[in-house]
Formats: C-alpha cells, sequence, structure tokens
C-alpha cells in the first residue's frame, strides 16, 4: 500500500546522483537528501535495488579487467586524501608563519630593548644605550651590586 | 594468436582489455539484477536494456584511447545507463500487456478478466482512506525512525538501510523495528 502510494514521487534525482550513491561516492549531506527520496519514491527504490544487486558482480569484473589493485573505495579516496594531507599542511605552514611573525622573546644578555617591542622602520637599527629599559644584574659585570634592575629614566 | 596481436588487429591499445571480453563480464550481472528486481515488468526487456549500456559502455569504452579511465568511471558509466534504460522504459508496461495478450484470448474472457481487477468506488475509497491513515502515521514517526520504516516499506533489507543511513546493523534493525511497531500502534489508535 505505501509503495503504491509513493509510486512517480516526480523530482527524482539524477541518474548519476543514484550511481554515486550505490558507488558509496556521496558526500553525507547528498547522501541524506538521496536516501530521503529513496525513502519516498518507489521507482528510484526498484532502480536502486538494481543497482544494489549489481554491485558485487560488476566491482569485481571491471576491477579483474585491467585495473586489478585499484578498487573501487580506493579510487575515489585517493585523490580525497591527497588534497587533505596538502590542505593540512598548507594550513600548518600558515600557521608556522604567524607565530614567527610574533614579537620574538627577550634577546640575550639580560637586556631588555623597547625597540624589540616596535615594528617600526627604525626597530631593526637599534641604538646601544637609547632605548635601554632595564638591565640584568643576574651575572652581569656592569651595574651596582645589590639591585636587581636599573632604569635609565632615572629610576 | 597472442593477446598483443590480438589486440593490433582490433585497434586496441597494448594493455587494454578488449571490449567483448569487457562486455562479457559486465552482461550477466546487469542481466541478474534486472531479471531479478523487475521480472515482473513485461516492458522492460532485458536484452533491450542490456543493449542500451552496451551502447552507453561502449561509447565511454571507445574514447578511452589510453585507458586511463578508472575502474570507479566505468562503474558509473554502467550505473547511470542501467538507470536511464529502466526510466526510458518505465510508462510502458500498460501498452506491452495488451499487445502481449491481443489474438491470445477471446474476448469474453478478456471483459471477465479486465471487470475483476477494477475495484468498485467503496473499494477504491477505502483504500483511499487507509493510504492517507498510513500516511498520517507515518509522518509521527520521529525523523530517524520514519526513515528507517519508509525504508523498510520500500523493500530494503536491514543491511541496506544501514547502509544508506550510515548507520551499523543493529541500529538500523532497532529503528527499522521499533518504527514498525509504532506504526501499528498509530494505524490501531487511529482507526
Amino acid at each position: 500500500m505505501f509503495r503504491a502510494v509513493t509510486r512517480d514521487a516526480g523530482h527524482c534525482p539524477p541518474a548519476g546522483s543514484l550511481a554515486d550513491l550505490a558507488a558509496g561516492r556521496t558526500w553525507p549531506w547528498q547522501r541524506r537528501r538521496l536516501v530521503e527520496h529513496l525513502s519516498q519514491c518507489s521507482d528510484c527504490s526498484d532502480d536502486y535495488h538494481v543497482l544494489v544487486t549489481a554491485r558485487g558482480g560488476l566491482v569485481t569484473a571491471l576491477e579483474e579487467q585491467g585495473h586489478a589493485g585499484e578498487g573501487l573505495t580506493g579510487g575515489w579516496l585517493r585523490p580525497g586524501l591527497v588534497a587533505a594531507a596538502a590542505l593540512g599542511v598548507v594550513a600548518l605552514s600558515i600557521s608556522v608563519l604567524v607565530q614567527s611573525d610574533a614579537p620574538a622573546p627577550v634577546s640575550g644578555h639580560g637586556v631588555l630593548f623597547a625597540s624589540e617591542f616596535e615594528h617600526g622602520p627604525g626597530g631593526a637599527e637599534r641604538q646601544p644605550g637609547q632605548d635601554r629599559l632595564f638591565i640584568s644584574d643576574f651575572g652581569e659585570t656592569e651595574g651596582e651590586g645589590g639591585k636587581l634592575f636599573r632604569d635609565d629614566f632615572g629610576g | 594468436m597472442n593477446d598483443d596481436g590480438d589486440c593490433e588487429r582490433r585497434g586496441t591499445p597494448p594493455g587494454k582489455p578488449d571490449f567483448d571480453q569487457l562486455w562479457k563480464v559486465l552482461a550477466p550481472h546487469v542481466r541478474a539484477a534486472v531479471s531479478r528486481h523487475r521480472s515482473r515488468d513485461v516492458a522492460l526487456a532485458a536484452d533491450d536494456l542490456l543493449q542500451e549500456v552496451r551502447i552507453r559502455v561502449w561509447t565511454v569504452y571507445s574514447g578511452d584511447k589510453n585507458f586511463r579511465l578508472k575502474t570507479s568511471y566505468y562503474y558509473k558509466v554502467v550505473n547511470s545507463a542501467i538507470i536511464d534504460s529502466l526510466r526510458s522504459h518505465r510508462g510502458t508496461l500498460a501498452h506491452s500487456v495488451r499487445t502481449e495478450t491481443d489474438g491470445e484470448e477471446d474476448e469474453p474472457a478478456l471483459i471477465e478478466r479486465i471487470g475483476g481487477e477494477e475495484q468498485g468506488p467503496d473499494q477504491v475509497f477505502d483504500e483511499q482512506h487507509r493510504q492517507a491513515r498510513l500516511l498520517k502515521a507515518i509522518r509521527q514517526l520521529p525523523a530517524d525512525r520514519r526513515r528507517a520504516v519508509t525504508l523498510f516499506l520500500q523493500g530494503f533489507t536491514v543491511p541496506e538501510i544501514a547502509e544508506l543511513l550510515g548507520c551499523d546493523r543493529n541500529r538500523a534493525h532497532n529503528l527499522a523495528y521499533r518504527g514498525v511497531r509504532a506504526l501499528k500502534d498509530l494505524m490501531g489508535d487511529a482507526g
């Protein structure tokens, strides 16, 4: 009775879409849409039954005819996997580049320069002593003993 | 004669299988599937369908000069050809049945047979009423169960439903089983 009601539902998907579904070559959202149609259309369900019944024999026969080792799934997945891997590498490279563009860690010898936080054109030309903010006294010979930091603003 | 010589004689590049050989292994599977599911469809002669599919595959095969097309592509071509052929033959059943029975059955018997198949107005009304109740009950089911039940009613098996819904067989079985049970309850309540 249900099949009599749902015969000829109209707006049937193209033959290629059903062929892709039978081959397992559809995206999940496409499959949902096609399955919804199959459940509502007896004609397409009948057609799809034919494809499913013939599937095993056809795939085996085609693979034996000169395409040994090239499975149906492998043929479909291989370009997808390569594309996904390439996308991953690109995303990783971009994230590394973005990270390397961040302010560099404090330079050596315990001296912190204001120019290290500035990205102006003069940032690279650091004048010794001009923008010195703090000097560490840990292991430094310069400076007075007992004082951890000394600033150049009279502090 | 060796294979290479045979290929050269037929104009087939080395390594590319002969079309007749390819079709010889494909045809039985297509024929078996069509015969199994569409045997009731008198209009759909399996030979006609096979011939149409063969032409489509040959078109692709002859254009595949270097035999670079993949298995998946040939598979899609065969499947698409099957669907197109099935769709093109659909709707010619009535004409075919009439043609086959003409001349084999005398007129009174034919009238009696046709009259016996026809439903009266009350039967048509009951049938339409039941159909409307069934559709209404199906619409009341949760989406997952509704999908599983309608696929089940379309004749799909539990493994096929599992494949279509992208879930395991146990879940597909539960959805279909509980869906049918809920459907029975709904139909009982409505009736």
